[in-house]
C-alpha cells in the first residue's frame, strides 16, 4: 500500500510539472480604453481571459480610462519592463505609431484591438497586426436579421402579426442611418416577390403619439444606437407596446451595440428614502422600466451591469447587432500566440464580421 | 389463437417469470420519473427564480433534514396501517397514492414565477419540496418493501433486485441525456417554464409507469412485512455509541458520506462548469452518460472479483483509482475546448470506475457491518446500523449542494449572471469539480482503507466463527 502511494506522489509530481507552462516567460500587457476591470461576462475583456487561457499566455489587464496619454505611458512602462507582448484596445487611434515604434524597438509583437488604425502603421512593423471588426458588414448582418424576423423563408410570406394592418406590406421607422440595411433588406423581400419596406417619416413624439389600442403606424422600428433604442422602447412601453413577453403588442425593435447601461435609468427613477426592497419592486413594475420582469433585490440591482443584450428576446427588443468579441479574442490570442513562438503570421489585417443577439 | 393459459404455482399465484420483473422495474422507472430533475433545481432556483445563492443553501439544508426523518416517520405511517380492505394490498395501494402526488408533485419544485417577492419564492420552494418528498417517500417506501412480497425465493428476489437496478438506469440515463438538450437556450440559461412543464409531463410519463407496476405484480408472501425494521425501544444516545464502536459500520458510512457529498455537491458546479466554461451545457447530459459506461461494464463482473479479491480490497483500489483520476483532472490541461472535454471525459471515466465499485458493494458491506456486530458483542442491531447508516447519507446527499453553494458563491458564482458568468469564475468552477470529487474519492479512501477492517482474510474468519456458534445453537 505504502508502494503504492509513493508512486501515486510521482507520478503526480512528474504530471505536474508536464502539464502547467505559458508560452511566454514574462506578462503580456493588455491595454484597455476603458477601467480595464473584467466585470461583464458579455465584455471583450472576459473573453479575452477566455482566449489568452486557452493559448496558455500569461497576461496582465490595464485601463486608461479614455485617457490616451494615460494609456501610451502604459505601453512605454510595460515594454520597459519587459512584457513579452502589448494587445491594445486604442483609445485614440492617432496615438498608434508612438506605440508601434516603441514595441518595435523592443521586438515585441504587438496586436491592435478594435481600433481602426490605418494600414500604413501596422505596415510598418512585421510584428504588427491588427484585429478588427468588419464596419462594412453592419448592413448585412442586420438586413439578414430583421429579414429572418420578419419572413417565414420556406413559406415566403411574412410572419403571422408582423403585418399588423394587413395592407401587405411592412412600414418601418428608423433612427440613424439605416439606407444600406434597408437596401439589403428590400433584395431580399424581393426575391421572395414581397413589396419593399415603406418608409414612415416625421416625429417621433408623433408617431408615438399615433399607437393606440388597436393599431400601430409602423410595423418595425430600425435604429443603429441602442442607446436610442432603449429611450425609444421606453416610450412605446408607456403607450402598452412592447412591455414583456406576454405582450400582444409587440412592435419589433432591432438595434446595434450593448453598451447601454440600463440600470443607470432604473436607478435614476428609484423613489427618495427609506423603503422595502418591496416597494421598491412595485415602483418598477408601476414605472415599466426596462428591467428584467424578475423580482431582483436592490443590493444585486447595485453589482448588476443590464445591458442591451439583457433585454432581448421576449418582445421589448428584438434583436441587436454587436461585434463578435468572442472571435475578436479569439483571433487575438491565436496571432499572438503564433508571434510569440516565433511562427509566420499570413495575414495582418484580420477583420471579423458582426454577430447577432 | 387462444391465449396460453397462466402458469400457477403451488399456493395458486401466476408463476414468476419477466412479467413481474419488468413490473417491478417500471416501477424504479417511475420513482426516477420523479428524481431526475432534483439535480437541476439549484440551477431552476438561483439562476431562472433569482433566488440568492446563500439563501438556497439554507433552505436546501432545511429540507433535505426533512427528507432524512420522512423516511421513517411515513414507513410508521404504513406500518401502522393495519386496515385490510385494500384491493391490491396495502403496499401497493400506498405507491398508487404516491403516484398520483407524484403527477404535479414534481412540478411544484419548479413553479416558474421569478417576479415574486423573496420571501414567497423561499415558501414555495420548501413547500414544494416538502410535498413532493412526501408523495416520493408515500411511493419509494413500500415500493421498496414490495421486493420480499412478490416473492420468498432468493432467485427470484435477485432477478427484482437486478431489474430494479435496470427500471433505475433507465430512469437516469435517459433524463440524463435528454434533459440538459430541451431546457438550456442557445446561450446556455436555463429556460425555466420548459422545466416546469417538463417535470409535469415527467410526473405523467411516471404515473403510467407506476399504472403498469400496479396492475402487473402479484404478492405472493402475507403482507406482515414492516416497512421499518423491527426493533425494540430507540434510544439515541445508546444506539449512537453503539454505532460508533462499530468500525466497519463507520467506515463504509464515512466512504458513503464522503461519496455523497461530492457527487450531490458536485452537480450544480458542473453544470456551471459546462455552461460557462465549455459553454456547451447541452454536453454536460452526454459526459455524464459516457461516465456511467466503466460502472455498466464492471457491474456483471462484480461477484467473481468481490469473490476473488475481496469487498475491501477491491473498493480500496478504486477509491485509489479515484484519487488518481481527480488529481489527473487537477493537473492535466483541461482547457475550455474539444481536447479539455477529452481529457475530462477520461478523467470521468476512471473516476467513475472507483466510485462505482463501491457502489456495487456498499449495502454488502453494511451486512457485514451488522455480522460484525454479532461476532464482537453478540448482537445484530441491524434496525440501528441500517437506520443511521440511511440517516446519514442522506444528511451528507442534502449537506453536499447547500455547502458546495456557498463555496461556489466564494468562488464568485453569481446566479445574476445566469449561464454566463465570468471565465474567472467559470475557471474556478472547473477547479471546485475537481476539488469535490477529490474530496470524495479521499474521504472513500479514509473510510474504506483505514476504518473499515473487514479485509478478505477476516471477513471469512467472522463468517466461520459466526456459522460455528449458530451451529453450537441449534
Amino acid at each position: 500500500m505504502k508502494k503504492l502511494i509513493a508512486m501515486l506522489l510521482i507520478a503526480v509530481m512528474v504530471m505536474s510539472f508536464a502539464a502547467c507552462g505559458y508560452i511566454n516567460k514574462t506578462e503580456v500587457a493588455i491595454l484597455w480604453a476603458g477601467d480595464g476591470i473584467v466585470k461583464v461576462p458579455s465584455s471583450l475583456s472576459n473573453a479575452m481571459e477566455r482566449a489568452m487561457y486557452i493559448e496558455s499566455i500569461q497576461y496582465k489587464h490595464y485601463g486608461a480610462n479614455g485617457d490616451q496619454a494615460v494609456q501610451t505611458q502604459q505601453a512605454l512602462d510595460a515594454l520597459n519592463a519587459g512584457c513579452s507582448g502589448l494587445v491594445v484596445e486604442l483609445v485614440d487611434a492617432t496615438a498608434a505609431q508612438t506605440i508601434v515604434d516603441a514595441a518595435k524597438e523592443k521586438g515585441v509583437p504587438v496586436v491592435l484591438l478594435s481600433s481602426s488604425v490605418d494600414a500604413a502603421v501596422v505596415n510598418s512593423y512585421d510584428k504588427c497586426i491588427s484585429v478588427d471588426t468588419d464596419a462594412a458588414s453592419l448592413p448585412k448582418v442586420q438586413g439578414d436579421q430583421i429579414f429572418r424576423a420578419l419572413v417565414d423563408e420556406k413559406k415566403g410570406e411574412y410572419l403571422k402579426g408582423i403585418d399588423r394592418n394587413g395592407d401587405g406590406k411592412i412600414s418601418y421607422f428608423a433612427i440613424g442611418e439605416v439606407a444600406a440595411t434597408v437596401e439589403v433588406i428590400n433584395a431580399k423581400l424581393a426575391e421572395k416577390s414581397l413589396p419593399a419596406l415603406e418608409a414612415v417619416t416625421g416625429k417621433l413624439n408623433t408617431i408615438i403619439g399615433q399607437f393606440r389600442e388597436d393599431s400601430a403606424p409602423v410595423e418595425l422600428i430600425i435604429t443603429t444606437d441602442d442607446a436610442d433604442a432603449m429611450e425609444l422602447l421606453m416610450m412605446l412601453q408607456a403607450k402598452g407596446y412592447n412591455k414583456d413577453r406576454l405582450s400582444t403588442h409587440c412592435i419589433p425593435v432591432f438595434t446595434v451595440g450593448d453598451k447601454a447601461d440600463y440600470k443607470v435609468h432604473v436607478l435614476a427613477g428609484k423613489p427618495e428614502g427609506a423603503h422595502t426592497d418591496d416597494h421598491v419592486q412595485e415602483y418598477y413594475k408601476m414605472q415599466q422600466y426596462l428591467v428584467d420582469l424578475r423580482t431582483i433585490e436592490e443590493s444585486h440591482l447595485e453589482e448588476m451591469i443590464y445591458t442591451t443584450a439583457s433585454v432581448i428576446g421576449d418582445g421589448r427588443l428584438a434583436g441587436t447587432v454587436v461585434e463578435n468579441y468572442d472571435e475578436l479574442a479569439v483571433q487575438t490570442a491565436s496571432v499572438l500566440a503564433k508571434l510569440l513562438t516565433g511562427k509566420a503570421v499570413d495575414n495582418r489585417f484580420i477583420t471579423i464580421e458582426f454577430t447577432v443577439i | 389463437m387462444a391465449k396460453k393459459p397462466v402458469q400457477l404455482d403451488a399456493n395458486g399465484h401466476p408463476k414468476f417469470g419477466m412479467r413481474d420483473s419488468l413490473a417491478y422495474a417500471a416501477g424504479d422507472f417511475g420513482c426516477n420519473m420523479s428524481f431526475a430533475l432534483k439535480g437541476t433545481m439549484a440551477i431552476f432556483w438561483t439562476q431562472f427564480m433569482q433566488m440568492p445563492s446563500l439563501l438556497y443553501a439554507g433552505l436546501l439544508i432545511l429540507v433535505q433534514v426533512w427528507d432524512a426523518i420522512n423516511d421513517p416517520l411515513i414507513g410508521s405511517i404504513i406500518d401502522n396501517d393495519k386496515r385490510a380492505n385494500y384491493k391490491r394490498g396495502k403496499f401497493l395501494a400506498y405507491v398508487w397514492l404516491g403516484s398520483i402526488g407524484l403527477i404535479v408533485g414534481g412540478a411544484l419544485c419548479f413553479v416558474p414565477i421569478p417576479d415574486m417577492p423573496t420571501l414567497a419564492k423561499a415558501i414555495i420552494f420548501v413547500a414544494g419540496y416538502i410535498i413532493w418528498d412526501a408523495f416520493y417517500t408515500i411511493a419509494n417506501v413500500p415500493y421498496g418493501s414490495l421486493l420480499s412480497l412478490i416473492s420468498a425465493d432468493p432467485a427470484d428476489r435477485a432477478s427484482l433486485s437486478a431489474w430494479r437496478s435496470v427500471g433505475s438506469m433507465i430512469g437516469n440515463m435517459v433524463p440524463m441525456v435528454i434533459l440538459p438538450m430541451l431546457i438550456y437556450d442557445a446561450n446556455n440559461n436555463i429556460i425555466g417554464e420548459r422545466v416546469f412543464l417538463i417535470a409535469f409531463l415527467m410526473g405523467i410519463l411516471g404515473f403510467i409507469a407506476f399504472q403498469f407496476m400496479i396492475r402487473n405484480t402479484t404478492i405472493r408472501v402475507s403482507e406482515n412485512v414492516q416497512c421499518n425494521e423491527e426493533q425494540p425501544k430507540f434510544n439515541v444516545l445508546k444506539a449512537m455509541g453503539n454505532f460508533l464502536k462499530n468500525r466497519p459500520a463507520v467506515g463504509a458510512t464515512l466512504a458513503a458520506m464522503g461519496m455523497f457529498v461530492g457527487m450531490q455537491g458536485s452537480t450544480t458546479a458542473v453544470t456551471v462548469m459546462f455552461q460557462s466554461y465549455f459553454k456547451n451545457v447541452q454536453l454536460s447530459g452526454v459526459v455524464s452518460l459516457f461516465a456511467m459506461i466503466p460502472i455498466v461494464a464492471f457491474t456483471p463482473m462484480a461477484r467473481k472479483m468481490v469473490v476473488k479479491y475481496g469487498k475491501k480490497e477491491l473498493s480500496v483500489v478504486g477509491s485509489i483509482s479515484s484519487i488518481l483520476a481527480c488529481v489527473l483532472m487537477f493537473v492535466l490541461p483541461i482547457k475550455p475546448d474539444g481536447s479539455g472535454i477529452l481529457i475530462y471525459i477520461v478523467c470521468q471515466l476512471l473516476n467513475s470506475l472507483g466510485m462505482g465499485i463501491y457502489s456495487t458493494v456498499s449495502w454488502s458491506m453494511m451486512g457485514d457491518a451488522i455480522d460484525y456486530n454479532e461476532w464482537k458483542n453478540g448482537s445484530r442491531e441491524e434496525g440501528t446500523v441500517y437506520s443511521l447508516h440511511s440517516f446519514f447519507r442522506k444528511l451528507a446527499q442534502g449537506m453536499g449542494p447547500s455547502l458546495a453553494l456557498v463555496v461556489m458563491a466564494a468562488l464568485g458564482y453569481s446566479e445574476v449572471n445566469a449561464g454566463n458568468q465570468l471565465f474567472s469564475v467559470a475557471l474556478n468552477m472547473r477547479y471546485l469539480v475537481a476539488g469535490l470529487y477529490l474530496f470524495s474519492a479521499v474521504m472513500q479512501f479514509v473510510g474504506l482503507a483505514l476504518v473499515y477492517n473487514l479485509d478478505k482474510k477476516t471477513l471469512e474468519k467472522m463468517n466461520s466463527d459466526l456459522a460455528a456458534r449458530h451451529a453450537g445453537q441449534e
